[in-house]
């Protein structure tokens, strides 16, 4: 009942202007990976779900694929986390998430393999994509959706204003974001069954 | 206008009205898991009217598409429309949304047949005769726990005519849809921060279970339980709020209360304010379990008044009617340790002490569970159950005939006179006490509105706290001997004198159980009753066989024989099924309960009269013999025009449970006068005919 209660209040999760929940996960190379390492760098978490029509809109247009290789030459550290569960839609153990980025060019610095769902549910992952930014002192900076249309429709990409690469400039200009929260849109991230 | 014109504009009209049976609805478009079309109320558009169009949707079993706040995720439905020259859609009317666990996220949605209702304004200018078409785009995200977006392009075509006809199945889809709307009750709504939580009072909230659904995602979170307790009319609403809430507090909370009443859904818009002061009392918080404030130094002063209530109330419940039989049972072995030492006596107190407090703690988790898991139920709902009281009955039964002197209890095989001498058995006392719980559970006696009230809708702990604070005052009397041990001094010496009040006292344990017969015969018929009446001859042979054992020194075969005819007087009872019908019996002209009639009886000004009551409850039956069925209170109901409505909850009723709840009680007898002014006021829970008249002829 009352662990019900705190993961219930775990789920408004990150929240801008306030520091952002530790973690520390499996990643699919097999190390332990830790938001304390990225000390003095920007962090972006992007939550994904290879089978959700909303997260294969950005991959297939080829979207997330530029936004990491943008972020990673601007020395941002973008990470992709799983948080489905063993048996749901989007599992995936060390080799598939790596066969998978392999097969669509994906570049991201880290995948963290999150199936009990422990580092979802601190953060209050809701959706795939769901996007969180996290400045060098470990304050959250943005929390919600990749863009402003929230459609599945790969078509509606090009004239979607992008939050995450918004966000970064504004970061990068030293100056405030001005969107900190966007509802997040996509396929609700297939948590273990609680 | 000749004859031959008109019969050919009757023939022509007959036609059209064929013509376009098939227009209303456009063609069925199959997705992946939905088929989805497009329907209209009325058989033409009228110039200047409005034109109610729906999409109707036919989702896969298990599958939902969502609210206009998703919730946690998922994305609601999107209508781009392409309308004829100056025709203007309105907003959509979703459906009334749905919970939709998953995980540990829950989405606001619909399953099953959703109809999303549009209004169309139809241009002054359309010109009757012509034919007007439209369709539009429907983009729609549909989930089980995989989510597909799916997208259907609608179409439509209806003549423009000036006036139209219903179209059978398409209105009715569209009327129920439009009535299961929200309704705008201008509902004063306000809301402060309490702690953490954002706490809401909505006055004059219709009755029923409540989740507030907000009309913007991030402003509550929709996973979050709200807790609720209402309290004069009004309803409060603890929630959680969510990260915009967060971030930047709103002006206004709008959105939608739902209302589950008696599995009925009903939808209430909401606009609330922010309100400088707190929206509630702290007693009131501390019930929602709300935020950090809920122990404040008022809130602690009136939760010690609750304890100190519960305390009273349980001391007091030692006198109801309904505990009577349980205080002759106690008298009964508090008369056998007069003479015995000190410790027996406290061993004996604290016994029975433990006996109520572990009953109480028992009754009031597994009231809280059921609760917990949705069920409307108040204090004494065990005695609802037709089996429950049956099996009280045969309890009460056996007990008399110990009493009586068939057989005994808790002794080895000595005879029955050195019965008399032995130390009292704790087990015996222990389970007087529960008994004496079990039996006045349904009895809310004087100062225990409040307190159990409270427990209901208290967090556990401090509702089973509240219960064990009943308990303790119920308990209090005799722990009394332990603690003044002069009173033991002052009890008789035991001797045949006892023997003889045993006996007198099996008279009472008859009399409860001729209540609870009746209680039975009201709840399951006359089936019932037999079954009954042979569980209490199969209990009263076991009984006798029980006695003629230890008469003949404990019989290995007399005893078995003894248990087998026990455990077969249980048999019967499991066949007692609640019977349909009115169960109340009066001679007065009664109306059974029904809030619509009160609040049009009140509109007209004639005074109601409402009796919460129920079988089961030993102080209802006596208000209704002493006072209410008496001639001179018929005759005083008569004599001022008050109506006198019964709220019977002998058997479950979730309108009636909720109606107490809402005058801050739990159980029967409650007695409600609504005033030729609209102003309620409760009676006491014992009625006397001179408050009863003082009342009614006051207003």
């Amino acid at each position: 009942m009352l662990n019900a209660f705190v993961s219930l209040l775990a789920l408004v999760g990150a929240i801008p202007g306030q520091p952002a929940p530790a973690f520390s996960e499996m990643s699919a190379e097999g190390t332990e990976i830790s938001l304390g390492q990225f000390d003095g760098k920007t962090v972006v978490l992007e939550w994904t779900n290879d089978g959700c029509p909303f997260v294969q809109k950005h991959y297939n247009s080829n979207n997330i694929q530029l936004l990491q290789k943008r972020a990673a030459a601007e020395g941002i550290v973008w990470i992709q986390v799983i948080s489905s569960a063993e048996g749901k839609q989007g599992y995936a153990d060390a080799a598939r998430a790596k066969q998978l980025n392999e097969a669509r060019g994906a570049q991201p610095a880290h995948v963290l393999l999150d199936a009990d769902g422990s580092m979802g549910r601190a953060y209050g992952a809701k959706t795939t994509p769901h996007m969180f930014i996290i400045d060098g002192e470990g304050i959250v900076r943005y929390n919600g959706a990749i863009d402003t249309i929230p459609t599945a429709d790969p078509e509606d990409i090009q004239h979607a204003q992008n939050y995450v690469s918004t966000a970064l400039q504004q970061m990068k200009n030293g100056g405030e974001v001005v969107t900190k929260v966007s509802k997040p849109y996509g396929c609700s991230v297939k948590y273990a069954d609680s | 206008m000749t004859e031959p014109r008109a019969m050919l504009r009757a023939v022509l009209a007959v036609f059209a009205l064929f013509a376009v049976a098939q227009a209303q609805t456009g063609p069925v478009v199959e997705t992946g898991h939905a088929s989805s079309r497009l329907i209209a109320e009325k058989s033409a558009a009228v110039p200047g009217d409005t034109l109610w169009v729906a999409l109707a949707q036919e989702l896969d079993e298990g599958w939902h598409v969502y609210w206009k706040n998703p919730g946690d995720s998922g994305l609601p439905l999107e209508l781009r429309w392409n309308l004829p020259e100056g025709w203007e859609a309105g907003e959509i009317g979703y459906p009334l949304p749905h919970r939709l666990p998953l995980g540990p996220l829950t989405n606001f949605g619909h399953e099953g047949s959703p109809t999303f209702l549009v209004p169309l304004e139809v241009p002054d200018d359309a010109e009757p005769g012509s034919t007007a078409r439209f369709d539009v785009l429907a983009e729609w995200l549909i989930c089980l726990d995989v989510c597909i977006p799916e997208s259907a392009e609608l179409t439509m075509t209806i003549p423009v005519m000036a006036s139209a006809a219903d179209m059978p199945a398409q209105s009715a889809r569209i009327r129920t849809a439009r009535s299961a709307l929200p309704r705008d009750l201008g509902l004063d709504a306000q809301w402060a921060m309490d702690g953490e939580n954002v706490v809401l009072r909505i006055e004059g909230a219709p009755t029923g279970k409540a989740f507030f659904f907000p009309e913007r995602g991030g402003t509550i979170e929709p996973s979050a339980p709200q807790a609720q307790h209402r309290h004069e009319g009004a309803l409060y609403l603890s929630m959680t709020p969510g990260i915009d809430f967060r971030l930047e507090k709103p002006e206004e909370i709008a959105g939608v209360l739902v209302l589950d009443m008696d599995g009925q859904e009903v939808g209430v818009e909401i606009l609330a304010r922010e309100s400088a002061a707190p929206v509630a009392s702290p007693e009131i918080l501390a019930s929602l379990g709300s935020g950090a404030s809920g122990a404040t130094e008022g809130g602690a002063g009136n939760i010690a008044l609750v304890f100190l209530f519960a305390l009273l109330g349980g001391v007091v419940l030692n006198a109801m009617p309904c505990v009577f039989p349980i205080v002759f049972l106690k008298a009964a072995s508090v008369a056998k340790l007069g003479g015995a030492d000190r410790s027996t006596i406290q061993k004996d107190a604290l016994a029975y002490t433990a006996g109520v407090l572990v009953t109480f703690a028992a009754m009031a988790g597994l009231l809280l569970a059921l609760r917990g898991a949705g069920a409307q139920l108040g204090w004494g709902f065990h005695l609802q159950s037709p089996v429950a009281v049956g099996f009280f009955a045969v309890v009460v039964f056996l007990i008399g005939l110990n009493l009586a002197g068939l057989f005994e209890v808790g002794t080895s095989v000595q005879g029955a006179g050195s019965g008399l001498t032995r130390k009292p058995g704790l087990k015996g006392s222990f389970f007087t006490g529960l008994l004496a719980v079990v039996v006045a559970a349904p009895c809310i006696g004087p100062f225990l509105g409040l307190p159990i009230g409270f427990a209901l809708s208290a967090p556990p702990v401090a509702a089973i706290a509240v219960f064990l604070a009943l308990g303790l005052g119920l308990a209090l009397p005799y722990l009394m001997l332990t603690v003044v041990p002069q009173l033991v001094q002052a009890l008789p010496k035991p001797g045949a004198w006892m023997v003889r009040l045993k006996q007198v006292f099996s008279f009472a344990m008859f009399g409860t159980v001729a209540w609870l017969t009746w209680v039975v015969s009201l709840q399951a018929g006359p089936q019932g009753v037999l079954a009954l009446g042979i569980a209490f001859v199969l209990a009263a042979f076991g009984g006798w066989l029980f006695g003629l054992a230890q008469e003949k020194g404990g019989a290995r075969p007399l005893q078995l024989a003894a248990a087998l005819a026990l455990t077969a007087a249980l048999l019967p009872l499991a066949m007692l099924k609640t019977a349909e019908g009115p169960a109340y019996v009066g001679s007065l002209a009664k109306e059974p309960y029904d809030e619509a009639r009160i609040a049009a009886l009140q509109a007209e000004g004639t005074p109601v009269f409402v009796d919460f009551t129920a079988a089961w409850c030993v102080t209802c039956q006596y208000n209704k013999r002493v006072v209410l069925d008496s001639p001179e209170g018929q005759a005083l109901f008569a004599r001022t025009g008050t109506v006198f409505m019964v709220a019977d909850l002998t058997n479950p009723d979730p309108v009636i449970t909720a109606a107490i709840e809402r005058q801050g009680r739990s159980g029967v007898p409650l007695y409600l006068y609504y005033n030729r002014k609209g102003e309620t006021e409760i009676l006491p829970q014992i009625l006397t005919l001179d408050r009863l008249e003082e009342t009614l002829e006051r207003t």
